[in-house]
């Protein structure tokens, strides 16, 4: 946190309108400064890595606060992962435009058929289900979770991290709530099928 | 019922969006269809383990600081060019701009920014002028009566009846850790036809307050738990109410007012009541 007589001088400097900013600045961060964990774990999930997840926070939180004034509440959590959600689209058209192609629905009801997707940890397949303990469940469902398309990977990180409404998601991932609905189930069938492929028929429960 | 078209059902079911009648239409269907039974077993086994065991990757500290720091060095509502051009650096590496003062510190103002920013702080003025008006207790328990069943029929209207869907209390409840002042009690009577549905935050009399939903039948039970204030009894009798044909009833165990709202019969909110009251005296 930032020590307070820092924080004043630094205000004082931006004479003459500094007098009335830092009232809605103290908004911002009331409203928005207790959602940046959550800003991050969504972030962290759709960029894959850590460091470019803390600069597209950083840079979603520098966009919510110029835009701010478009703030209508009170959601403020779904209002600001909607610009972290884009932020992370932003960084991601540039970084892994390869990801965003499989967002059209076809592509991904595509995808959803097909029998074989990726190979998840290939080790697992000789450790006898018996043996798999609660780490390597943990792994395999973060693994498989962490290989699925964008589009699913985003709502069920959502939905099932993240405990959002439907309502919600479907503001933050800009959908309507139908395709909020056959996005997670199509996602979580998906998830379904590589997790009894992997551990033998039976899924990781018990977790 | 088309087997095939219910997983899109059976997932909406699970996460606890579903319509009543849809509901209830689809539970008749699971009592007699093996493979949707099945199913369903395997989605929320899957749901449980994605909540329980997919990491959470909390903000940094470094990341906390950086954007602290961002705050403190710059005004809301800037869209100027400068600050554009400032945006850029300060995504990468905010810590070397406290020092030197270009951008941030030596911008000029001009009177489109000054505008902006007037109107955005008088837009957040009229927002927070509205919502304490809508907050202000109308005098009594009958003011917080009213603000009760409003609450209740914007949860059945919003689409929002739960924040945290889950039948299991061990979920619930520690969600509301941290969010609200009090701990509720929070259990599952699904055995004496009362079951947990979910939570909610929701807003009452000036502060957050926890709102639990429970499905008695076809009827819905919203039930808040509103912090006791200083200088307010500590156990209470239940008392009635009837508004706008919503049934209410509110007593006040320990630190807890709970208000129950519901258009189930008031004998059914009193034996709701009878069940939490053994919950809570159970819990000591």
């Amino acid at each position: 946190m930032t020590d307070p007589t820092q924080r004043d001088a630094l205000a004082q400097r931006d004479a003459p309108t500094q007098r009335d900013a830092p009232t809605q600045r103290d908004a911002f961060e009331q409203l928005m400064l207790p959602h940046l964990d959550d800003a991050f774990n969504l972030a962290r999930w759709l960029t894959g890595n850590r460091s470019d997840a803390e600069d597209v926070v950083q840079e979603a939180y520098l966009k919510a606060l110029k835009h701010f004034a478009t703030y209508r509440g009170p959601e403020a959590r779904a209002w600001l992962l909607t610009i972290v959600r884009r932020c992370c689209f932003s960084w991601l058209k540039v970084n892994r435009s390869q990801q965003l192609t499989f967002m059209e629905d076809e592509a991904i009801a595509e995808i959803a058929g097909r029998p074989t997707v990726v190979a998840l940890h290939p080790r697992a397949v000789e450790t006898p289900e018996t043996q798999l303990n609660d780490k390597e469940r943990r792994k395999h469902l973060n693994s498989a979770v962490e290989n699925l398309p964008l589009a699913y990977r985003e709502v069920v990180v959502l939905r099932d991290l993240q405990g959002l409404s439907y309502k919600e998601i479907a503001e933050i991932a800009e959908i309507p709530i139908g395709t909020v609905m056959s996005r997670l189930a199509r996602g979580r069938d998906h998830l379904l099928k590589h997790l009894e492929q992997r551990l033998g028929g039976e899924v990781a429960h018990g977790l | 019922m088309d087997c095939d078209r219910n997983t899109t059902l059976l997932n909406a079911y699970i996460d606890g969006e579903l319509d009543l009648s849809s509901t209830l239409t689809l539970e008749g269907h699971l009592a007699g269809c093996r493979s949707c039974k099945d199913k369903y077993g395997r989605l929320a086994d899957l749901t449980a383990d994605l909540r329980n065991g997919l990491e959470r990757y909390p903000a940094p500290s470094e990341l906390r600081e950086r954007v602290t720091l961002m705050l403190a060095a710059r005004p809301a509502s800037s869209a100027t060019t400068a600050a554009e051009a400032a945006g850029g650096a300060l995504v990468v590496m905010p810590m070397t701009r406290r020092g030197g003062d270009q951008g941030v510190g030596g911008r000029k103002w001009g009177r489109r920014q000054f505008l902006a920013l007037a109107a955005s702080i008088a837009g957040v003025a009229v927002v927070s002028g509205a919502t304490t008006y809508w907050l202000m207790p109308r005098g009594e328990a009958h003011g917080m009566a009213d603000e009760v069943v409003a609450s209740h029929i914007r949860s059945l209207m919003a689409s929002h009846l739960t924040d945290i869907a889950s039948a299991d209390q061990h979920t619930v409840k520690p969600w509301f850790d941290g969010k609200v002042d009090v701990a509720p009690t929070v259990a599952d009577y699904s055995n004496q036809g009362f079951a947990l549905m979910g939570g909610r935050l929701d807003y009452l009399d000036r502060r957050p307050v926890a709102a639990l939903v429970y499905r008695h039948r076809a009827h819905l039970i919203n039930m808040f738990a509103c912090p006791v204030r200083a200088g307010e009894e500590r156990e209470t009798k239940p008392e009635a109410l009837s508004i706008r044909g919503y049934n209410v009833l509110y007593w006040t165990a320990g630190d807890v007012t709970y208000w129950a709202v519901s258009d189930a019969s008031p004998a059914d909110l009193q034996t709701f009541r009878n069940l939490v009251q053994e919950a809570t005296d159970s819990r000591g």
